[in-house]
């Protein structure tokens, strides 16, 4: 019998997992991936959610799984909060990285010093400069457009930023009428709409259509323009890493010295089987990343395990302006207002973006009209009206790490296999609330450039399905979880490999990042191997 | 837009109940008598006394068509209970969904009725495509869309990298009166 089952063992077949197993995949390295969700293809997710009554949850449509329930599973987040929603999470194949938006900015280099330049929240282990490369592999794995030209910071005088070391492998979409509509009118506020990075093709690539507009990035694209997690699940299989689906690992054994000796599951049936590799990498997001560390009281020597809970505060508003401008032509996200993302008033107060959310609200806006009790010809003639006239705007803000907001265990709860459920634990931050006098004047601008004349239709504090920090990473291990390569500071051959392992968030979505550290750390532990 | 008759909905009508007042409250008359039906079992599901209520208002609106000026004559001349239930009867009619779907658990009590078939959805699908698969080739968004005349813009807007007149700052002081109007309450 082989002293080992693989090489490299990991945990949660997401697309951070996947890209892991890839790269030790195509390093000549044998590889086993364990997830507890099913397997579900994208034309089911489709299906799914046309036949859905609940089409605003993105993860309704993946299925709700009594051995690996989901974040929203009736009471398995046991939640104390002031957030009117929790950040979501999909079990499944591919991971919660299948119902993203596709939006990809980078971090600035900026924002890997937080702290020594703000004196907030805490710097990366890392630079900008190291990360680089592995962003340009990442945003070429994944199709990337975007434009090179642009200053993604507000703060550089226009130069382009952040550095890169190569171009984008895209150009980016043509620009919805819509925009180019509120790029004209904002100006005259000072208000600039840049070009928004994301994963979807522009031009056929690697095997993906360009986009045509569908209008339905989460919680899957129709077409598959759009970037997966799946597409790096299935490139990691065509690399020859075995997949095993619906297992819940459980148990990590480890020795006298902290090395991780052995990985145990049970199927969704209950049955267990324990496998042993030469390096075990967790993979498993921002709430089952922790909890498994938490449940086999591994990595905690800093008592940090699913701590600094990180989430990204949103604003949603839905506003009238006074022309059509037809949202819902095109894709979900085109551009962003970058000017409030980064400088010195980080220091008192959070970076904050904003942009069009450019979906179309007719069925939300029926509804709203029905509880006015408009009916007949008034209603049809209302409903086409504000459609061709309604403007989303959705800010998103820069979170700290904070030891006070967490996901710990709920032994109270227990799902099919007898595992506990999350308590979570989050309270908007001072520092948070302290941007909402920009936030209010930059919609209030954008409100009045684009002559609304009535209050917002809908108007709600909502949070981005972004989840870091949780298993925080760092150059101390008296209050961090990972070290600079991702391996835990108490376990030589245990690697977590998550946004969760982020310091500091930005005001933009995280999974590029995510996807440039996965690709680093695969390689890293490859070459130790 | 151009709707296609279904075959028997006028035939079906006489005997459905539910058809026939959708049609008024709608304003078509070849609605699918199977929509119909799934609009009924969602209804009747949530609303008690359905049966009699509905009754009720296919007296009200017995002498009406679907057409215009007798449709808006008819409904408005419907009591507080009566124009109730029209209301959710129009609710699955136009977005497809009888309820108020939750967007943070799987546990709600919205029942899906349609999605293709939605009103609100058909009736702007000539601007906007029915999410999930459009006709257009890439980019086909970047125009003008049907029906609106666009202002005046430079070609250059076209452009991601092109920033018109004054949009490089510094943002402006809002108007406190617009302020005011997109403040939420606290989080």
């Amino acid at each position: 019998m082989a002293d080992y089952d693989a090489d490299v063992i990991i945990v949660g077949a997401g697309g951070l997992g996947a890209m892991v197993a890839i790269e030790a995949a195509r390093a000549g390295k044998s590889v086993i991936m364990l997830e507890a969700g099913p397997e579900i293809p994208d034309w089911k997710v489709i299906q799914n959610w046309r036949t859905s009554a609940r089409k605003e949850n993105t993860v309704d449509p993946y299925g709700d799984f009594p051995w690996a329930p989901n974040s929203y599973t009736k009471g398995y987040m046991n939640a104390d909060t002031d957030l009117k929603r929790l950040p979501n999470t999909a079990r499944v194949v591919g991971g919660t990285a299948r119902h993203w938006t596709g939006i990809t900015w980078r971090f600035l280099p900026e924002d890997f010093k937080l702290k020594s330049l703000r004196g907030v929240g805490r710097d990366w282990p890392i630079d900008y400069e190291e990360l680089e490369p592995f962003y340009t592999d990442a945003e070429y794995a994944m199709g990337v457009c975007g434009l090179e030209s642009d200053d993604q910071s507000g703060v550089h005088g226009g130069a382009p930023y952040p550095p890169r070391s190569k171009p984008f492998p895209q150009e980016p979409e043509a620009k919805p009428y819509a925009v180019q509509r509120l790029q004209m009118r904002v100006a005259s506020k000072g208000m600039r709409i840049i070009h928004s990075p994301t994963a979807r093709a522009t031009k056929n690539y690697d095997g993906r259509p360009a986009c045509i507009g569908n209008n339905l990035c989460e919680p899957a694209c129709p077409i598959n323009a759009k970037y997966s997690g799946l597409m790096a699940v299935d490139k990691a299989r065509a690399a020859g890493v075995e997949l095993r689906s619906e297992v819940v690992v459980d148990r990590l054994e480890k020795d006298a010295a902290g090395k991780i000796t052995s990985i145990s599951y049970q199927t969704r049936y209950g049955k267990r089987k324990t496998l042993k590799a030469r390096a075990y990498v967790v993979a498993g997001h921002g709430y089952e990343t922790p909890k498994l560390m938490l449940m086999n009281e591994l990595a905690n020597r800093s008592g940090m395990v699913g701590r600094n809970l990180m989430v990204h505060v949103g604003l949603m508003t839905w506003m009238q302006a006074d022309e059509p401008i037809w949202f819902g032509r095109g894709q979900y996200s085109h551009g962003s207002f970058v000017n409030r993302r980064i400088g010195p008033h980080q220091s008192t107060s959070a970076g904050f973006t904003m942009g069009p959310w450019n979906t179309n609200f007719t069925a939300e806006t029926a509804n709203q009209l029905l509880d006015q009790k408009m009916i007949g010809s008034k209603l049809d003639a209302a409903i086409k009206h504000n459609s061709s006239r309604m403007l989303g705007n959705l800010v998103l803000t820069e979170d700290l790490a904070d030891p006070g907001n967490f996901v710990s265990l709920n032994a109270g709860w227990k799902d099919q296999l007898g595992l506990p459920g999350i308590n979570l634990r989050y309270k908007i931050a001072d520092y948070t609330k302290a941007c909402l006098p920009n936030i209010m004047n930059d919609t209030a601008n954008l409100a009045q450039a684009m002559g609304v004349s009535v209050p917002p239709t809908h108007l709600y504090w909502m949070t981005h399905n972004h989840i870091m920090g949780t298993v925080m990473m760092g150059d101390n291990p008296a209050d961090s979880v990972v070290d600079r390569n991702l391996r835990c500071h108490d376990h030589e051959n245990l690697f977590l490999v998550s946004t969760a392992v982020y310091p500091s968030s930005t005001s933009f979505n995280p999974t590029l990042t995510g996807y440039a550290l996965a690709i680093r750390a695969g390689r890293y532990i490859a070459a130790e191997l | 837009m151009i709707s296609t008759v279904v075959p028997g909905a006028l035939a079906a009508a006489e005997d459905d109940p539910t058809l026939k007042v959708s049609r008024i409250i709608v304003g078509r008359d070849d609605l699918d008598p199977a929509l119909a039906k799934r609009v009924y079992a969602a209804l009747s599901e949530r609303i008690d006394g359905f049966d009699q209520k509905l009754s009720t208002l296919v007296s009200a609106l017995s002498s009406a068509n679907s057409a215009g000026a007798d449709r808006d004559a008819a409904l408005s001349r419907l009591d507080d209970a009566s124009l109730d239930l029209a209301l959710q009867i129009a609710q699955p009619w136009y977005t497809g969904v009888a309820g108020d779907g939750a967007r943070e658990s799987l546990d709600d009590d919205a029942v899906f009725v349609t999605y293709l078939g939605a009103e609100a959805l058909r009736m702007i699908s000539d601007v906007t495509p029915i999410q999930t698969y459009s006709t257009g080739a890439p980019g086909w968004w970047a125009q003008t869309p049907v029906g609106v005349t666009a202002p005046a813009m430079p070609p250059e807007i076209l452009d991601w990298g092109y920033a018109p007149p004054g949009a490089e700052g510094p943002v402006a002081q809002a108007d406190p009166q617009f302020i005011a109007m997109v403040t939420p309450q606290e989080p």
